[in-house]
């Protein structure tokens, strides 16, 4: 299975978000579900944050399409910040490692490197597409 | 008998209403009711029917 970088998943998420496409739509609203159940995605501030919360929940479906695993080249708060990413995108990874939902190849389970989706977020998925 | 509501509860209310399911307060029973089943909120996992 190849691994395709977290970032580029994110802006391409973000583009197919802007396309009407109502089941994309409905698989990213049930991954943002499980998130929230899971208390990685927090609901307070849902209206400064929820876009943004959004987008890392389609990038997650993005990659299940694609049936690849993510890839994070940096935890460096720097780096990611000139790529024009928040640095709350190591958080959301770490806690979603934290909760079982991505599965980090790491040997301190933290996000870096090669992560995988979870066996709750696939079985959504697949059935979602089943 | 166990009444707390599980994961596909919480999608049809998504369908069914929009605006409740986006409250902070239905969040908030979501996470509750997932910290109170476990993996058994997910009732849609194949591993998880065995439990039940």
């Amino acid at each position: 299975m190849r691994a395709l970088d977290i970032i580029s998943l994110m802006e391409e998420a973000s583009a197919r978000l802007e396309r009407y496409d109502a089941e994309f739509v409905d698989k990213v609203e049930t991954i943002l579900a499980i998130l929230r159940s899971k208390g990685v995605l927090s609901s307070k501030r849902l209206q400064q944050n929820g876009s943004y919360h959004t987008v890392l929940a389609a990038s997650l479906v993005l990659a299940h399409e694609k049936q690849a695993d993510i890839y994070l080249r940096t935890r460096s708060q720097g780096d990611l910040f000139k790529q024009g990413v928040s640095t709350t995108l190591i958080s959301f990874l770490d806690n979603a490692i934290e909760q079982g939902l991505i599965l980090s190849q790491a040997k301190d389970y933290k996000a870096r490197g090669r992560m995988s989706l979870g066996e709750i977020i696939t079985s959504y998925l697949e059935y979602e597409t089943a | 008998m166990d009444t707390t509501p599980v994961f596909s509860s919480f999608m049809r209310l998504r369908r069914t209403n929009s605006h409740l399911y986006h409250s902070a307060k239905t969040h908030q029973e979501m996470l509750a009711a997932q910290r109170q089943l476990g993996k058994r909120f997910y009732d849609k996992l194949s591993s998880s029917e065995d439990i039940t």
